[in-house]
């Protein structure tokens, strides 16, 4: 929880920031990974608004040349930010983008409404001939690429921001003190409610619960595990709510944050940069 | 009704009490922690929304549609950021099926009223479809890299253009999911003790006679 972080502010002699790392870094979903790299030390809004043009811009470009330049060099400057980040990322970018990629080469260079060119034709036994097409290969690299720019860029921004750090840089920028709770307790939530999930289906199961019945009485069970799930959560919920309110959760007015988030006139730069450039994009795409 | 002479945007936006807020993560938790039971139950459905439309139906659409993006901002970080754009779908079936519970399509007190729970299942459905169809042509091109990549693949294949074949693919996979979902959450907000009902939530669901 929140610990006492709403206490007060400024001039203490403990390392905050190492004591916000260690407490709870672990059970949190979050995948952050420490360092001391420029990447880390960015606000983390400079991070996203840069992830967020970077996003755009790709979705932009015409061919796929763009996007793939644009991954490989997010992919270096993640890469510079420590072996933990890269492994982290690169792991997400194999898991999701490995069957993306095999899917859109097949399903695009088969079947891909505009092919016309052959690009590689091969012998198959059944069907006598699967003909690869151009169009759809480069149309599939198109979107592959976009979409490994968006994983890269999120990733990156995510994986080298501590979530309280997050959450304090976007309220220092006006965003509400409820939405930033919501992510935090969501993110904090989650591998509580799988432990809890997982100790249920036990639960069901010692009492009988199959899970290899029909289709109906499976979704049946469905109910029967999610009914306690919830109602479980929920009287968690009411005490939650109790110690929310009692910190002063709904207080309007302004707020001070243990946590010191850094907004230098290179994070400065660095959005305004990346707002130029997303625009250049654009002025680029429509005069053309 | 104890809600009738609210008006309109109290009834939206009077529904952020501290107890909406605490319920909004527990939402998400069960969207996303939805699927792991999907898995164990080995139920072939995606079953990624009860969460929202259990907003939706305790504590209003407004709420819902904060649930509901935050489900996939979420899914975003711990999944594949690839998820992000969908937050859209779910913000949209979050209003719809919150405009309906306020309208009291949730309430059933006799066996026909069962057909206003098909008429919710059916909108959220279409809303699902309609919004994650655009999002599909032109940032994925039709293909996500998950199960339905067949079906549309089959589409394509029979000579359809990609735009048809998404839209195919949604028709043949959604409404089952939604309906699914729609049935299923109805029946988890009715196990809810009514103390643990924000007022949206027991004016939505209303007390069996």
């Amino acid at each position: 929880m929140s610990d006492g972080a709403t206490a007060g502010a400024g001039t203490t002699d403990v390392d905050v920031e190492a004591l916000i790392e260690n407490a709870d870094g672990t059970d949190s979903l979050f995948e952050y990974r420490p360092g001391s790299s420029v990447l880390h030390r960015l606000n983390p809004v400079t991070k996203l608004v840069a992830s967020g043009a970077l996003i755009l811009i790709a979705f932009l470009l015409p061919t796929f040349w763009g996007p793939l330049a644009l991954t490989v060099g997010l992919f270096v400057l993640v890469a510079t930010a420590g072996a933990g980040v890269a492994r982290s990322v690169g792991t997400v970018l194999v898991a999701v983008g490995g069957p993306l990629a095999l899917s859109l080469v097949l399903v695009q260079g088969l079947f891909y409404p505009q092919n016309e060119t052959v690009l590689v034709s091969l012998a198959v036994p059944v069907i006598d001939r699967l003909a690869f097409y151009e169009e759809g290969i480069e149309f599939a690299l198109l979107i592959l690429f976009r979409l490994t720019v968006l994983m890269i860029a999120l990733l990156g921004a995510i994986v080298t921001t501590h979530p309280k750090k997050l959450t304090v840089a976007l309220m220092e920028k006006g965003v509400s003190n409820k939405i930033a709770y919501v992510f935090m307790a969501a993110l904090q939530f989650i591998p509580q409610m799988q432990t809890r999930a997982k100790s249920i289906l036990d639960a069901q199961q010692a009492r009988g619960l199959d899970t290899s019945a029909n289709l109906t009485s499976r979704v049946k069970s469905y109910v029967a595990l999610m009914a306690p799930l919830l109602i479980g959560t929920l009287i968690a919920t009411e005490t939650r709510a109790l110690a929310l309110e009692s910190r002063g959760f709904t207080r309007k007015g302004e707020r001070t944050y243990l946590l010191d988030v850094a907004d230098t006139g290179l994070d400065r730069a660095i959005r305004w940069l990346a707002g130029l450039a997303l625009i250049a994009v654009i002025v680029w795409r429509l005069v053309l | 009704m104890a809600g009738e002479s609210q008006t309109m945007t109290d009834r939206l936006g009077g529904g952020f009490t501290t107890l909406a807020w605490v319920l909004i993560p527990v939402a998400v938790g069960i969207n996303v922690v939805g699927g792991a039971l999907t898995n164990a139950l080995r139920i072939p459905l995606f079953l990624d929304v009860i969460g929202t439309l259990l907003l939706a139906i305790l504590a209003g659409p407004l709420v819902a549609a904060v649930g509901g993006i935050l489900t996939n901002v979420v899914l975003s970080v711990v999944r594949s950021p690839t998820m992000l754009p969908f937050a859209l779908t779910q913000a949209a079936i979050a209003l719809v099926a919150g405009y309906l519970a306020m309208r009291g399509w949730f309430i059933i007190r006799e066996k026909r009223d069962y057909l206003k729970l098909a008429g919710v299942a059916i909108a959220v459905s279409a809303t699902s479809v309609l919004v994650s169809w655009p999002i599909l042509v032109w940032l994925f091109g039709g293909i996500t890299g998950t199960a339905p990549d067949v079906v549309v693949a089959a589409f394509l294949a029979s000579g359809f253009s990609t735009e048809l074949a998404v839209l195919g693919s949604q028709l043949v996979m959604e409404p089952v999911d939604k309906i699914a979902s729609v049935v299923i959450a109805y029946f988890i907000a009715k196990s809810v003790p009514e103390r643990y009902r924000p007022s949206f939530g027991q004016r939505a669901l209303a007390r069996d006679r």
